[in-house]
């Protein structure tokens, strides 16, 4: 059984859960199942929340620059991850 | 974190590919014209538990079938029902089983009576594009040479690659790490080691690789509405060639 394709730094939005419609960016990946996700209000980098793989809506953006400072290690601000979201969330991207 | 297996733990999964592998046989023999999924469905529940093992899909995040069975623009995630099978569909079949807690996962996709020659060859090279990027699964090679092998021969005769969804590591969990896309350049992504268990699974559409899902929150279809197919085995990274955990 396929799994769905979700990179570091991908768009999503919650679609079950008391956050439902909430947009978030994937700041972790555990082991194919939780999704680490932060938008840098509610949930900010220092505390991401843990959901459920099928409770998300996966959108086509990815936040290039956001995917690449997590994949080096590097430390993200609350800032950029709400920067990202501000650029990428169109209603075009759904 | 990408786990690797033990040799024991490499045997353990070969008892679950082997059931996986013998369920598809039963169920590939009874997809006939006239038989329901449903059908398909209870084939493989009894085959899956008269062998002491358990069907790995039902109750996955709330899944209803034990296996998943997609038919013609279905791509993948199918719920089996009471839909009956007719002469020109093709139906793809998807099975996971767990025994002594290690999972094995397969798929095929099969002809249903008399089918289209396209449709036929696109059966064919989805087959073909599995083993293409099996053949990748060598230590030294790198996770996307495996991905890469398999869009390169899909896409050479025309059709899509499906991108929104992929295959995975496979052990104690179904899903584990890494993803396993079915596109993208080569030499990218982690090294491959011995001791390392992937289920590859390209999906190929007959059209674009657009996918969307229906309202049953499960069923993956073509954005086009054309047909798709769809392959997999598991298998081990070993010293020598790759072995495949799910094939008889």
């Amino acid at each position: 059984m396929s799994v769905v394709n979700i990179s570091m730094g991908q768009l999503v939005t919650s679609i079950a859960g008391r956050d439902e419609t909430q947009v978030y960016l994937v700041v972790g990946i555990k082991n194919n199942k939780v999704l680490l996700l932060a938008n840098g209000r509610e949930r900010k980098m220092a505390n991401p929340k843990g959901k459920n793989i099928r409770h998300v809506n996966v959108l086509k953006s990815i936040a290039k620059g956001v995917a690449a400072k997590l994949q080096s290690g590097m430390k993200i601000t609350d800032e950029e991850i709400r920067q990202a979201i501000q650029d990428l969330y169109k209603p075009e991207n759904l | 974190m990408i786990i690797l297996k033990s040799e024991r733990e490499i045997n353990y999964l070969r008892d679950a590919g082997r059931i996986v592998a013998e369920t598809l046989v039963e169920v590939k023999k009874a997809a006939k014209p006239g038989v329901t999924t449903l059908d398909l469905d209870r084939i493989a529940e009894e085959y899956i538990k008269g062998h002491g093992a358990i069907p790995a899909f039902k109750g996955y995040h709330g899944f209803q079938g034990n296996i998943c069975s997609s038919i013609n623009e279905e791509v993948v995630h199918g719920i089996p029902g009471l839909r009956k099978l007719k002469s020109g569909d093709n139906v793809s079949i998807d099975i996971g089983a767990v025994i002594n807690g290690y999972n094995g996962d397969a798929a095929i996709t099969v002809p249903v009576g008399e089918v289209d020659a396209q449709v036929q060859k696109l059966l064919d090279v989805t087959e073909e594009s599995l083993y293409k990027g099996i053949e990748q699964a060598i230590i030294g090679n790198r996770l996307s040479d495996i991905s890469h092998a398999v869009q390169v021969h899909a896409e050479q005769h025309g059709f899509g690659v499906v991108r929104d969804y992929v295959g995975h590591g496979i052990g104690r969990s179904m899903h584990e790490d890494p993803q396993v896309p079915n596109y993208g350049d080569p030499g990218r992504g982690p090294r491959l080691k011995a001791g390392m268990t992937l289920a590859i699974e390209p999906m190929v559409n007959l059209g674009t690789y657009e996918v969307k899902t229906l309202d049953d929150g499960w069923t993956v279809v073509t954005l086009d509405g054309k047909r798709s197919a769809h392959f997999e085995h598991s298998i081990a990274i070993t010293d020598g060639k790759p072995e495949i955990l799910t094939k008889l």
